[in-house]
This record gives structure tokens, sequence and C-alpha cells, in this order.
């Protein structure tokens, strides 16, 4: 099996509807996971993911969704995910879900993602993730991913490669 | 006491130029052929004090790293002789996919080692797939070697579907159990444990992530990366160094952290301490972290040399430790890991006292043309002479130092060959009563050196076949026999001495020479 197949989840989206990976049967996706009280790694991936989504002619945007997976489900509540994204990353849906539900989706996406005290976080701790963007298919599959080492032209022109091959 | 090795069964004592492998090279390189050329389940040579395979008595340490020593001896010393050290690779990886080799995995997935997972003893079932998850002290080896033979020989071989198969059925016990990868799903296996841990790396033992064996997956990456034209070894470095920082590469005592025990993010510090750990990691680590290798280790070095005679030196070894009430000592190989470092990272005292020293102390032999240092387990004479050799020091850590260069490692990992050196002349085939003492294109001149001598105990002619023959600008050429031109062609047409068999099929020249011919060779185009 390459990468991680075919992830499954089964999570409420930032307007407070439970979704699974069937919700989106039929388009691609671009899942990122995350928490909205990452100063750095999270501002700067869905800054660059942004400007790579904006690059899309709007037939291939059309059929791409992003989503941005929260690690951090004990403050990231559908309420605060949305107000975080609407602002500042409007492309991206957020899904957040019960520490249970994040879990099964951080396995699933064999995602690293570990709570650990930060100082300089108003409530004391940090949630240092794995910072890839995953691409995955109309048919649920993992197509590929890219890491933070990979620059956004790379992304860019990768990602447009392979979905007007599709 | 010895004074110098016993004469090789080689001539290669005459034909050493500057660019030629010297007898002891040559020595090394014969003695991993002869190892490996046993048959299957005949360790002669290799077998180590503990036998249980979880020391560097394990044949997988001498195996993969017996490996590393020829890649290292290809890329900068035979760069145009891949035939001397394909079949040698071919039959490394069909050992290491053995059942004698792995195992071992079987017991230590039930973990109970002091250094990490004692508490785990009695609770995780043994595993047999030796691959699927941690033991990457047996996977990543298995991957290194093959990304390496990938790369080194432009051969795909092990991407088939189950070229890496795994096998066990057995008479007494179990059931027949077949485990199937391929150099793909190897990698990927690996890749995806190392994500989920947040690049820290995937443990050796259950829980127990040691940065040693981390450091063989981070090649391997580099080499898929070369074939591929990925980036995935920087991707892993790059996380490896942000998730390491949580505990710091060393300790306070300016050692270097062995392990983290996974669950309770607690770093286990080479407290005693260890040289081989600071070797061994300092040695592969110097691929692609060179500053802080070369800002830690020697301080680590210099608490354990023992300066000797005419320089030479050895290593101070480390005392027995009290495991669970019973004083051990096992197979850790600190004279052969001193060696190799000190060969990456050119220090050519060490380098060169530690060689004088086995040559010296060690009794070096040469069954069947391979430079052979019997094992040893006495530690030290009643001079308090350094006695002791375990069998990868012979096999794999002393060939390694002799193969390699200064920065030979980090070169490897920063400067790739391209396409450009596999359309090369290259010698693909070599038969096994010669050995290559030199074998070096320079496009500019057009013209490839390669130097042969024939084995004591080999008869016969020599037969070589280089290919590549035709290429751009490569079109008229002539074979020169120690300056003499023994043989031309131009156009498919082959002019030749006739106590010379040359034939030219297709792309390649297949050359037949008497034993008495046997010496240095030029073969260059117009």
């Amino acid at each position: 099996m390459a990468g991680i197949g075919r992830p499954t989840f089964n999570l409420v989206d930032h307007d407070g509807l439970a979704v699974t990976e069937a919700t989106y049967t039929g388009l691609w996706l671009l899942v990122y996971f995350g928490f909205t009280h990452c100063r750095v790694v999270c501002p700067r991936s869905l800054s660059r993911l942004t400007r790579v989504l904006d690059s899309l002619p709007a037939q291939l945007s059309a059929a791409l969704q992003p989503l941005y997976i929260s690690v951090d489900p004990e403050r990231d509540r559908p309420d605060v995910m949305k107000q975080y994204l609407e602002h500042r990353y409007p492309r991206f849906t957020g899904l957040t879900g019960s520490p249970e539900q994040v879990e099964a989706a951080k396995g699933a996406f064999r995602i690293f993602a570990q709570r650990k005290p930060d100082p300089d976080d108003p409530d004391g701790y940090a949630v240092p993730h794995t910072s890839f963007a995953y691409l995955i298919g109309p048919d649920g599959c993992y197509v590929t991913h890219w890491a933070e080492t990979r620059s956004e032209d790379e992304i860019s022109s990768d990602l447009k490669q392979r979905l007007v091959s599709s | 006491m010895n004074t110098l090795p016993a004469t090789p069964l080689s001539n290669t004592a005459n034909r050493v130029s500057g660019n030629c492998l010297d007898a002891k090279q040559i020595g090394s390189i014969r003695q991993i052929e002869n190892i490996v050329s046993q048959p299957d389940g005949e360790w002669a040579m290799m077998g180590g004090r503990s036998g249980l395979q979880e020391d560097f008595g394990a044949f997988r340490f001498q195996l993969a790293f017996a490996g590393l020593a020829l890649a290292l001896g290809h890329y900068h010393r035979l760069p145009n002789a891949p035939g001397v050290f394909k079949p040698i690779f071919e039959k490394l990886i069909h050992k290491l996919l053995l059942p004698g080799v792995w195992v071992y995995w079987q017991y230590v997935s039930q973990a109970g080692a002091p250094n990490g997972n004692a508490h785990l003893w009695g609770k995780l079932p043994g595993q047999w797939d030796p691959v699927k998850k941690d033991n990457i002290m047996y996977s990543a080896y298995l991957m290194l070697l093959t990304r390496l033979y990938h790369y080194l020989f432009d051969d795909d071989r092990y991407t088939a579907k189950g070229a890496l198969t795994m096998s066990i059925n057995p008479f007494t016990f179990g059931e027949n159990m077949v485990f199937e990868y391929d150099e793909e799903s190897l990698s990927e296996t690996i890749y995806w444990q190392m994500v989920e841990n947040g690049y820290l790396g995937v443990a050796c033992e259950p829980n127990c992530i040691f940065q040693v064996c981390n450091q063989p997956s981070i090649l391997a990456f580099r080499c898929e990366d070369f074939i591929k034209g990925t980036s995935r070894a920087d991707e892993v470095t790059e996380g490896y160094l942000k998730a390491w920082d949580e505990f710091g590469l060393t300790g306070e005592n300016g050692h270097s952290i062995v392990n983290i025990a996974h669950d309770s993010r607690t770093p286990i510090p080479n407290a005693l301490p260890w040289l081989w750990s600071d070797a061994w990691l300092a040695a592969l680590m110097h691929a692609w972290n060179p500053e802080h290798v070369r800002n830690t280790y020697p301080g680590q070095l210099e608490e354990f040399l023992i300066p000797g005679p005419d320089g030479t030196c050895a290593i101070r070894l480390w005392e027995p430790i009290d495991l669970r009430g019973s004083m051990e000592t096992i197979d850790t190989a600190d004279f052969g890991w001193a060696a190799a470092a000190a060969s990456e990272l050119g220090d050519e005292a060490t380098l060169s006292g530690l060689l004088s020293h086995a040559d010296r102390y060690m009794n070096p032999t040469w069954p069947n043309g391979g430079l052979y240092y019997p094992r040893n387990d006495t530690r030290y004479d009643e001079d308090g002479i350094l006695r002791q050799v375990e069998p990868i020091t012979t096999n794999a850590l002393l060939p390694y130092a002799r193969l390699n260069v200064a920065n030979g490692l980090r070169e490897f990992y920063t400067r790739p060959w391209t396409s450009d050196h596999f359309g090369e002349p290259l010698i693909t085939k070599v038969s096994a009563n010669v050995d290559v003492l030199e074998a070096r294109y320079d496009a500019g001149a057009q013209d490839m050196r390669f130097t042969l001598a024939a084995r004591a105990d080999g008869a016969g002619d020599a037969k070589l076949r280089i290919e590549n023959v035709n290429g751009p600008r490569r079109e008229a050429w002539k074979l020169s026999l120690d300056g003499v031109e023994i043989g031309s062609g131009r156009d498919g047409r082959v002019l030749a001495n006739e106590a010379f068999g040359v034939v030219l099929t297709d792309d390649a020249l297949q050359l037949s020479m008497p034993r008495q011919k046997i010496g240095s060779y030029s073969l260059s185009w117009s």
C-alpha cells in the first residue's frame, strides 16, 4: 500500500455539521492538520496553501475542497475554527470533533501531534504537529502529500498537473 | 606479537600506484566477498559472542556495514568498476533476507530491555514480520543496501513486487510465514513511521528510538532521492533536528544521546560512556550534519584514545556492566567504530594509529585472499595491549575505514553520480581469478585506466567486460598494456594482438587476458 491508502474520518465541520470522508466524495481534498493557536507553522502553511489555491483556474479550484483538521479539539470547537478561518483563510473548511474522533483522524493520516508545555501560549501549551498538505483524490484515496520543505511553486505546479491530468 | 600482516594471496603489492588500491584494501574487499560467498546458513568468521543477534555480533550489522564500505570503495576508489561490487552486493542482500538474520525480532519485539522498554516486558506479543513496525535496526539496513544497489548500479531489480521477501517455513514450530516487500513498500513503511513519530525516528526495540539506527534510513532516503529526484532526506533531516531539539543531540556529559524512551519521552544518555555509540553516530551523521559532528566527536574520542608505540593507538574499552545481577559485555566494536569515524573525519593520525595497532596486535591473516583479523575475546593482554576483535571489526569496519576517504560519506551524500557516470565506460564483469586495483575514466582525456592483479589462488585467463565502449566523442579506441598498444577498434571492427581475446559485442568489449599479461591497462578513444 502506497502512502496512507484511503483515510477515513468522522468529524464535525466549522458549521457544526457531522462530516465523514464520504461527505466529499467526488471532490479532490487538500487536507492540512493544525491548531488555531499555532503561532508559526499553521499561519505560514495556510498562507502558502491559500496562495497556491488562488493560483488555480476557477474550474480546477471548484473541484478541490481544502480542509483544515484540528489537532487541538479541546480548544478548537467549530465556532472557534470558523472564526479563525473565515477571517484569514476562507478557502478552508475547518473540521474538529471529540478528542477520540480527532485521534482517529490523526491515525488515518498517520499524523504526529503531541501536546507539550508552551509558556508563551495563554493556555500554557502548544501542539507541535506534522505539517503536510495531503492531496486526496475524488475516490477518497491518497494521491500525494507535500512536506513543508517543498516550495510554493513546486506544490502549485504539482497540484495543477495532477488536477488537470485527472 | 605480530608485526606485519602475512603475505597476501595476490600480487597486488607489485602493482600499487597512486590511484591503485593497496593490498590491504583489496584484501578488505576480498574478505567481504569471502563471507558472503559461503553457503546459506554458514556464518564462518561472523559469529559474535552473544549469538542472540542483538549486538554488533549480529549478522545484519556486519552485512550492512560491509555493504556501505563497498559502496564507499566503489564511489571513491573504483568508480568505473561496478562489476567488482555488484555481485557482492547481491549476495549481501540475499544474506540479509535469510531468517537467521531477522528471526531475533520475534523475541526482541516483546521488549524487556533496560534502556527504555523494560516496563513493557510481558505486555507485547512477539512479532515475526521484521519490517512492519519498529525494528529499524533491521529494516533501515535492508533499505540502505537495496537503495545503494539501485543507485550505484542503476539497477531497479528490487523494485519488483516481492523482490524483498522474508520467509520462514520451520519444521518444528509455527507455520509458513512470508513477508513480501520491495524497495518502494519498504521505504514507505519506514517513512510513515518516521512521520508518525514526528521525525524523531523509528524505534529499534519497541519504544526505544536510537539516533544511530535512524542514520542508515537517512542515507537510504538520500539514495532514493538520487534515484527518483525527490527530497525526502532533506525533509526527514530537517524534521529530525526539530524533533531532537526537545532533547538535544548530546547530553550534559558531552556524549551523544543514545536513545529516547518514546512513551515517556525520556532521553537515555550515553552515561558510561560508550565510544561505540558516539563513533557510530559520528561516522554516519557526518554525511548530513558535519558541523555538529566536528564540534562534538573529537572531544568525545579524546576520553578513549590510548597512545601506543610507533604511532599506534588503541581504544579504552568499557567495563562490564551489571545486567540484571550479572556482569556482562557484548560486541560493540568500539575499536572498529573509532577507525570508521576517523576515516570519515579525516583524522589521519588516529586512523593510521588504529590500523597499525590492528596489523601489529590483532593477528592479521589472509584466508582465501581476504584480510582477516580473527575474533579474539581477550580484552587486553598481560601487557595491557588491546587484543579484542569482534567479527564486525574485521568484516566491515576496518574495511570501511580502509576503503573510505576523508569526508567520504559526506561527499557521497552531497555529490551524487549523474547519468553521465552511467554512460562512461564501465567494467561490469570481472572473472573471479583477478583483482581490480584501479578503474577510473578521465572524460577530458577520454581514457580509462584499469589495473588488474592476478589472484594467487586463481588460475586461467582473466576475463573482463567493459560496457559503454561507444559513446559521445568515443569512436576509435585503442587498448594498451603498460604503454604498449595491444588492440584497437573502430566502427565495430577489432584489431588485436593474438595473445589477447578482444571481442566487441554491441557496445561492450569482452577481454580475455593471459595470466602473465595481467597488468595496468589503458583504454583510450580518439
